[in-house]
């Protein structure tokens, strides 16, 4: 979730300049955000992912006055139109574009720190770390020119990128700076890469920089902003949203005409949206009865449109601030977060079923008591596990295996619980002996035969590690296992390059299979480990299953 | 003063008798205890008067290879012998030489002479007695059962005899001896015996109560015992089993391996939403890709709430949804997919389900980060399912597992409406955000088929265990240190 900083007295005197810094906590905690001060001074608020619009002050604030009831419904703010033009020509890249102004946003160095903030969320969140869409903010009075071309240039075309401090061509930019390393592949195309201009001067190269010469200062007045895309409503909703809040600071926000767009002939939209809510159905949803002037009351609050239509629907309005929307059920949540979450009385438990357990946790159970009663640590091993453990074990076999691992030792999913106990047992040989652990769980296979390409088995494992064990002793346990799980059990020779050759044995029952045996010598040293081991692994899928509400994959 | 014996000093004084003295070879055959222990014990039974001790030298004899040779095909003196024999009693040198060799000949001449046997004239050698046995066969023989002699004995000069005729070597040996100087038996009926432990023999002819009990050390420190265990996590998750069970809830479970369409789409997670990206989903290199085609309906069903809401009354998101994505083979990263799974298949209510499960992100290790971890999901599905009941639920399980004070806050998760993040209260730790929660969104019943609204939670149980067992790093909680389990001790 996003995390921005700011700084909490310009918070509080958008809010309300008389709370407490712990008040304004406990307020936006009841928004969603969740306030932590830092030694600095600052705070820090993590805000959620579905509002965007609150990842600045004066969203935030927007929203706590409706919430403490200070402001209602949507603000108006102060729309004029304005003789600049956008001409959107050809990006196929990068199709979608939309321009603002704002006149009188009065940038001061404070101010300008948390626009570039806000500008930088909006990129990670809705903006997806630019790919789909980006935001460039320029000095609207050091902008060469009325009309706004936005098309593919070729890539020598020259400008003089931000904080760079000479020009250079956009081949240049792309190499040579670090925003085009970072950001230059995401919309280059082997003819060029998607540039707008202002007169004949090239100001921003989205999604990577802008130029210098529209640069924001403190003492900036009057601001253009554009927003460019790869998908025309996430550019309309976030210029929106950033128009929605310079207008919240006070600035007048001015349209721009737009020629070659199809879907829309002005930017910023600042579309609402009307939208009927039953009241019948958030009153089920919500458990408790709310009726439509209740509603239009907490809609208010939260800062939408609302208007009673009857005696079970409201007519919403949303503003163009709020891309949360998408069903009448994300009215209901913000009824319930005007509410207070503290103030919903939980409804007790009605037991109205019987439970039903997984049959194989009686097994397993069973097992572990077995084994810890025959003096055996149960041990939790990660499901991640080393892919060349099972070479190491002399095995050949198929397993799963990740694109994108964190380290190659956690590379797969564990085959075998063996390949997890014999690396327990490598790290733990400084430890009294004799070492006897065991572990009950799940290990998967690569199984074509299944929708998911793998299947889950259910094993049973454990491993003594001493000078003086040995097959005798392993196998002991194996049977003692069985038998007092009742399992009759075939046992005969058998081969396993894990184990030596004439000290393993194949173990077969109803429901269930698996080998025990003393540890091959050359597998304990490609384990590192200096003492003689012997174990077993048995597969209890079959023995433990039974109707479970879900087919095990 | 009483006198009061060992065991070993009883068991050796048993074997003893007055006035005799014997080796401790022979002490080491009669008791069937070990020279070294023996030694020890005829330290103590001298310092109590009733034995001396002798400490000697003596040599053990051991033929050598010519020796055990020369027992076999006769000495030199014997050959020499036999030979004068069968010639009647005498004969010329030079016939001897011819038939012996001469080394034969001249040693054995020699020691036949030197012993009185024959005598040597006029170029030939005559016996002088009839019937003659070589002395260092004897000697030889001896040597061979393994005799020894003492240092300065007549013995030992015949022996040093064959050793210089390399038929044999001495080897120096300490030996002792023992002799007994008072009499066993009066001692034996005077003392008391002290024995280490009570045997079935004691206790079944009665001899228990002449034995005077060693006493111990008691309060010495006895050696480690390593009881098994069952590990404490698995322990704590099956606490949490047995609370879902006494709260009607049944048990499901799903696959580890699963298609991004039941982890995300189902879950009106959009195709480009950021979870579903490298850094926070594994994805699977070998399979890459599951099957979809058991599916086909839900299939469709998503892909149309997906791109324009479908007739939920929703808008979707707006994209066009590629069902090549939602095949992709990832590890799960929320067991809300197994809960997806479930509903997808019922339809019936009142449905009361949980499971728990490890979970998957790329998380690099840290105390507070693991790339797998348990989650813990519950879905209930009743025809009159509200948020105001799903709250009740969630706090009804916390105060089953003795936490009382649970606290919501609006929250946002892509499948639910109205969603909550809660938090638990801690003592000495204060409030823990530990669990998501909410109704399961109308687009992600509609994917699903489901006709009745749904309340869901999802929460970490790494956490929470942490919390309750007071655990500071999570890597604790799968260690691989097996001393720490052995001295953790179980929670109860």
């Amino acid at each position: 979730m996003p995390v921005i900083r700011l700084n909490p007295q310009r918070l509080l005197q958008l809010v309300d300049p008389s709370m407490t810094l712990e008040e304004l906590g406990d307020l936006l905690f009841r928004l969603k955000c969740e306030v932590e001060p830092l030694e600095t001074g600052e705070i820090e608020v993590e805000v959620n992912a579905d509002r965007p619009d609150m990842l600045v002050s004066e969203g935030i604030a927007r929203a706590a006055k409706g919430l403490l009831g200070k402001e209602k419904g949507i603000p108006s703010y102060r729309v004029v139109d304005t003789d600049y033009v956008l001409v959107v020509e050809k990006a196929p890249t990068r199709p979608y574009i939309a321009l603002a102004v704002a006149y009188g946003v009065n940038v001061d160095e404070e101010y300008l720190t948390e626009l570039v903030q806000f500008q930088e969320k909006l990129h990670t969140t809705v903006g997806r770390k630019r790919r789909k869409i980006a935001i460039g903010l320029h000095d609207l009075d050091k902008t060469p020119g009325k009309t706004i071309v936005y098309r593919e240039a070729p890539l020598d075309t020259m400008f003089t990128p931000l904080h760079v401090g000479r020009r250079m061509s956009i081949r240049e930019a792309l190499k040579e700076t670090p925003q085009g390393r970072e950001y230059g592949s995401i919309s280059l195309s082997p003819s060029g890469h998607p540039a707008i201009f202002a007169g004949s001067e090239l100001i921003s190269l989205p999604p990577v920089i802008n130029s210098d010469i529209t640069r924001l200062e403190p003492g900036t007045k009057n601001l253009l902003i554009d927003v460019t895309g790869t998908d025309l409503e996430t550019v309309l909703a976030t210029m929106d949203i950033i128009a929605s809040n310079l207008a919240e600071r006070g600035a007048t926000i001015g349209r721009v005409r737009v020629e070659g767009l199809e879907e829309a002939s002005y930017t910023p939209v600042l579309r609402t949206e009307k939208m009927v809510l039953d009241t019948d159905f958030a009153s089920r949803w919500l458990g408790f009865r709310v009726t439509p002037s209740e509603a239009a009351e907490h809609l208010e609050r939260m800062r939408l449109g609302a208007r009673v239509l009857d005696e079970a629907r409201v007519e919403a309005v949303i503003p163009p601030y709020r891309i949360d929307v998408l069903h009448p059920v994300d009215l209901v949540e913000d009824i319930a977060i005007s509410i207070g979450y503290d103030r919903i009385e939980p409804k007790p438990l009605e037991l109205r079923t019987r439970s039903k357990p997984l049959p194989r946790w009686r097994l397993a159970d069973a097992a572990r008591d077995l084994m810890v009663g025959m003096g055996f640590q149960e041990v939790l091993t990660f499901m991640l596990a080393n892919p060349s453990d099972l070479e190491r074990m002399r095995l050949a076999e198929d397993q799963i295996l990740l694109e994108n691992p964190i380290t190659a030792e956690l590379g797969g999913l564990r085959r075998l619980l063996l390949q997890q106990l014999l690396r327990l047992a490598a790290e733990n040989q400084h430890v009294d002996m004799p070492l006897k652990v065991f572990e009950v769980g799940d290990v998967v296979a690569p199984d074509p035969g299944e929708e998911t390409g793998a299947r889950t088995e259910f094993h049973v494992a454990a491993l003594v590690m001493s000078p003086r064990t040995g097959y005798e002793e392993v196998q002991a346990y194996l049977y003692a296992l069985l038998r007092n799980l009742g399992v009759g059990f075939r046992i005969m020779e058998a081969e396993h390059p894990t184990f030596m050759e004439g000290r393993v044995a194949r173990v077969v029952f109803e429901g269930g299979e698996g080998f025990v045996g003393e540890i091959h010598p050359e597998v304990l040293e490609n384990f590192g480990i200096k003492y003689p081991a012997a174990g077993f692994e048995v597969d209890i899928t079959g023995l433990a299953s039974g109707a479970a509400p879900v087919a095990r994959r | 003063m009483e006198l009061s014996l060992s065991e070993n000093e009883y068991r050796v004084l048993k074997a003893l008798r007055a006035g005799e003295k014997l080796s401790l070879g022979e002490l080491e055959e009669r008791t069937g205890l070990d020279r070294q222990t023996l030694m020890a014990i005829a330290e103590l039974l001298k310092d109590k008067g009733i034995i001396r001790v002798k400490r000697r030298v003596v040599y053990r004899c051991r033929p050598t290879e010519e020796g055990r040779k020369a027992l076999g095909e006769g000495l030199p003196e014997e050959k020499l012998f036999r030979l004068l024999r069968e010639l009647g009693g005498s004969a010329e040198i030079r016939r001897l030489v011819e038939e012996l060799g001469r080394n034969t000949f001249s040693i054995g001449v020699g020691w036949l002479k030197k012993l009185g046997a024959a005598k040597v004239g006029g170029g030939r050698v005559a016996l002088t007695v009839k019937e003659w046995r070589a002395p260092h066969r004897s000697l030889l023989e001896e040597c061979v059962r393994g005799a020894s002699v003492e240092e300065g004995s007549s013995g030992e000069k015949a022996f040093r005899e064959l050793a210089s005729r390399n038929l044999a070597e001495l080897v120096e040996e300490k030996e002792f001896w023992i002799e007994v100087i008072a009499d066993p038996g009066e001692v034996l009926a005077k003392a008391r015996v002290e024995a280490s432990r009570l045997t079935p023999e004691m206790l079944a002819d009665g001899t228990w109560r002449s034995y005077v009990f060693k006493r111990y050390n008691v309060t010495a420190e006895p050696p480690r015992v390593y009881p098994g265990k069952k590990h404490f996590y698995v322990e704590f998750i099956n606490m949490v089993r047995r609370v879902l069970y006494e709260m009607g809830f049944t048990e499901a479970e799903g696959p580890y391996v699963e298609m991004e369409f039941w982890n995300f789409d189902v879950l009106f997670q959009a195709q480009d939403h950021p979870a579903r990206e490298i850094h926070d989903t594994f994805w699977l290199r070998q399979p890459r890709k599951g099957r979809l085609d058991e599916h086909s309906d839900i299939v469709e069903r998503v892909r149309r709430i997906h791109e324009t809401g479908g007739e939920t009354g929703s808008r979707g998101w707006g994209y066009r949804w590629n069902p090549d994505i939602a095949r992709r083979l990832i590890l799960r990263t929320q067991t809300t997919a197994v809960s997806a799974r479930v509903l997808a298949g019922s339809r019936e209510v009142p449905l009361r389900v949980f499971t728990i499960g490890k979970v998957f992100r790329p998380d690099v290790i840290d105390a507070k980060h693991l790339p797998e971890f348990y989650q813990f999901d519950g879905i209930v599905m009743e025809e009159d399912m509200s948020f105001a009941r799903l709250l009740g639920i969630i706090r009804e399980f916390f105060e089953r597992l003795g936490i009382p004070e649970v606290r919501f806050k609006p929250g946002y998760f892509p499948f639910t409406e109205p969603s909550v993040e809660g938090y638990i209260y801690i003592e000495g730790r204060g409030w823990v955000e530990v669990f998501g929660a909410g109704m399961f969104r109308p687009e992600v019943l509609a994917s699903l088929g489901v006709e009745h609204p749904v309340g869901a939670w999802g929460m970490g149980l790494d956490r929470i265990a942490m919390d309750i067992m007071g655990l500071d790093d999570i890597r604790k909680l799968y260690t691989r240190r097996v001393d720490y389990l052995r001295e953790t001790p179980v929670r109860w």
